[in-house]
């Protein structure tokens, strides 16, 4: 029979496709070790007349008393002491969105597009913390593992050892690169014994954060596809760290009054809007005023294993 | 987000804009700011024994580290200053090595450039990139990079601290041993510990430092 209503039929009536009224996270590695307690805090730069912070490390308790015969005087024993800087550096990512793109933004009820921008961007500082970070851990003078070799059981026993040697008290934080963190787990499936991988509930990822898959031997582990590479690109270089082992530093700009900008609560970031009403353009634009830097070279272990 | 070089012209940061995803896509699926432009840096008490994909021409090398030349990474300046930041990696033993220095065969430094996400991503010289499918499969030439460490070493007059060999064969050898001592029960430790065994007996007895040349040239 001719005439019948089919889908086509009825094309001014129908979309193409219907937008489902929850937006659904891309696949991505969203770890984050921004303000990880892992890391040393040593403040903001803001009012301090330079963009560059910089801590004492004081070895004054670490000079031993030596006998001294009697009737003779002590000489001097100089302090060892040493120091760490931080270099605090503008990050930033900018979007910008016309008048259009805006308001037909069909999950406004949820919230606004400029609003879902602004808030991504907390996401974006986090990254790129992170990927600063990791740009650091791989610089420690002590290693364990061999090129070209998988990271293994042993090679973790060896990193931990090396962390005690070096008189670093716990705990540890084992910050490792998907392909290390997946050789060691091959490496304890044929564990026997009491050695315990203690896999991340999500209880435990809410308090330690993505990117936390667990513990093992009471140190802490965190994954991160920014784990760097090394060896040009052969291995991959991750690292087991004492707390304390990185420092970072931030600022925070003080907003202009009436200026458009939202202060993001998840951390040390500001993103500010700037208008162009000729172009019917909304420029969001993230900011995060940060530097992190290598505290002391003994209180870590650079862990560099084959690569995938 | 992508460090932001202060002050230099052309600095405005671009918006993230659309990228075609998928086989038509004509820039790499990473983000530069992961991938900025980098140094590679030399510490005497970092090398490691290299071999082959089979595990044989093994040779002592160093271990170098990439320094990331982004601010506000290990005190890269907001102005992209190295200045600073070389000072205090000097003060610690490391050595710059600058992307010209030792000669890379078919390449003007050791860093190659690919257009990606935001910019520009850094790569070693040895890496090479082709897309399938719209993501990039990475591969890297690791005898031309070990071929070029070895010119590095020459180069640089480079030499491996015979302490500094001896307590890299201790650490591997108490692996080994440990391995060993599971090897009855744990099947992957009893592997490991054959390769290991292999690999300790390359590493204490071929290619000598310069030190053990000399000292086999004073006798």
């Amino acid at each position: 029979m001719a005439g019948e209503l089919t889908l086509s039929a009825l094309s001014d009536a129908t979309v193409s496709a219907s937008l489902h009224q929850e937006i659904i996270r891309k696949l991505g590695d969203r770890a984050s070790l921004l303000m990880h307690p892992a890391m040393r805090y040593l403040g903001s730069v803001n009012g301090t007349g330079s963009n560059v912070k910089k801590a004492t490390l004081w070895g004054g308790d670490l000079d031993a008393m030596a006998a001294v015969a009697e009737g003779s005087s002590a000489s001097n024993t100089a302090i060892t002491n040493a120091s760490v800087s931080v270099t605090v550096a503008r990050q930033a990512i900018q979007r910008s969105v016309t008048d259009l793109g805006a308001l037909t933004w069909s999950y406004s009820n949820i919230e606004s597009l400029i609003e879902k921008l602004s808030s991504d961007m907390a996401g974006s500082a986090k990254r790129r913390a992170t990927s600063i970070i990791c740009d650091i851990v791989d610089g420690f003078t002590l290693t364990a593992g061999s090129t070209g070799v998988d990271f293994s059981v042993t090679n973790w026993f060896t990193a931990q050892g090396l962390l005690q040697d070096g008189s670093n008290e716990g705990p540890f934080l084992a910050i490792l690169a998907p392909e290390q963190v997946k050789n060691l787990q091959a490496s304890l499936r044929a564990e026997t014994g009491p050695l315990q991988f203690h896999p991340a509930t999500p209880e435990l990822m809410a308090i330690k954060g993505q990117g936390y898959v667990g513990s093992f031997m009471g140190v802490d582990i965190f994954q991160s596809s920014l784990v760097v590479t090394a060896n040009a690109g052969a291995d991959v270089a991750g690292c087991m760290m004492a707390y304390g082992a990185v420092s970072w530093a931030d600022g925070f700009p003080t907003p202009l009054i009436g200026a458009g900008g939202i202060k993001l609560s998840e951390g040390p970031f500001y993103v500010g809007l700037e208008r162009d009403e000729s172009g019917g353009l909304t420029k969001v634009v993230g900011n995060l005023y940060f530097g992190a830097a290598m505290t002391q070279d003994a209180m870590g272990v650079s862990i560099i294993t084959d690569a995938p | 987000m992508a460090g932001f070089t202060e002050g230099k012209s052309g600095g405005s940061i671009k918006g993230q804009g659309y990228v075609a995803a998928g086989a038509q896509a004509k820039v790499l699926a990473v983000h530069a700011a992961d991938h900025p432009d980098f140094r590679l840096a030399y510490h005497p008490r970092r090398w490691d024994f290299f071999t082959d994909s089979k595990g044989e021409n093994g040779r002592w090398l160093p271990v170098l580290r990439r320094i990331a030349l982004s601010p506000g990474t290990n005190n890269i300046d907001k102005d992209g200053s190295k200045s600073y930041a070389y000072t205090l990696l000097r003060e610690a033993g490391w050595e710059i090595i600058e992307p010209d220095r030792v000669e890379v065969q078919g390449a003007d430094s050791y860093i190659q450039v690919f257009p990606a996400i935001g910019g520009l991503a850094h790569y070693p010289a040895w890496t090479s990139v082709k897309m399938n499918g719209g993501k990039p499969i990475f591969k890297t030439d690791e005898q031309g990079y070990q071929n070029w460490l070895a010119a590095v070493v020459e180069e640089l007059d480079l030499e491996l601290d015979p302490d500094v060999k001896e307590m890299i064969i201790a650490r591997i050898e108490a692996e080994h041993v440990a391995d060993l001592a599971e090897a009855a029960v744990n099947l992957k430790a009893k592997i490991r510990a054959e390769a290991q065994g292999k690999r300790l007996d390359a590493m204490k007895g071929n290619v000598p430092s310069k030190a053990d040349k000399a000292k086999a040239g004073g006798k």
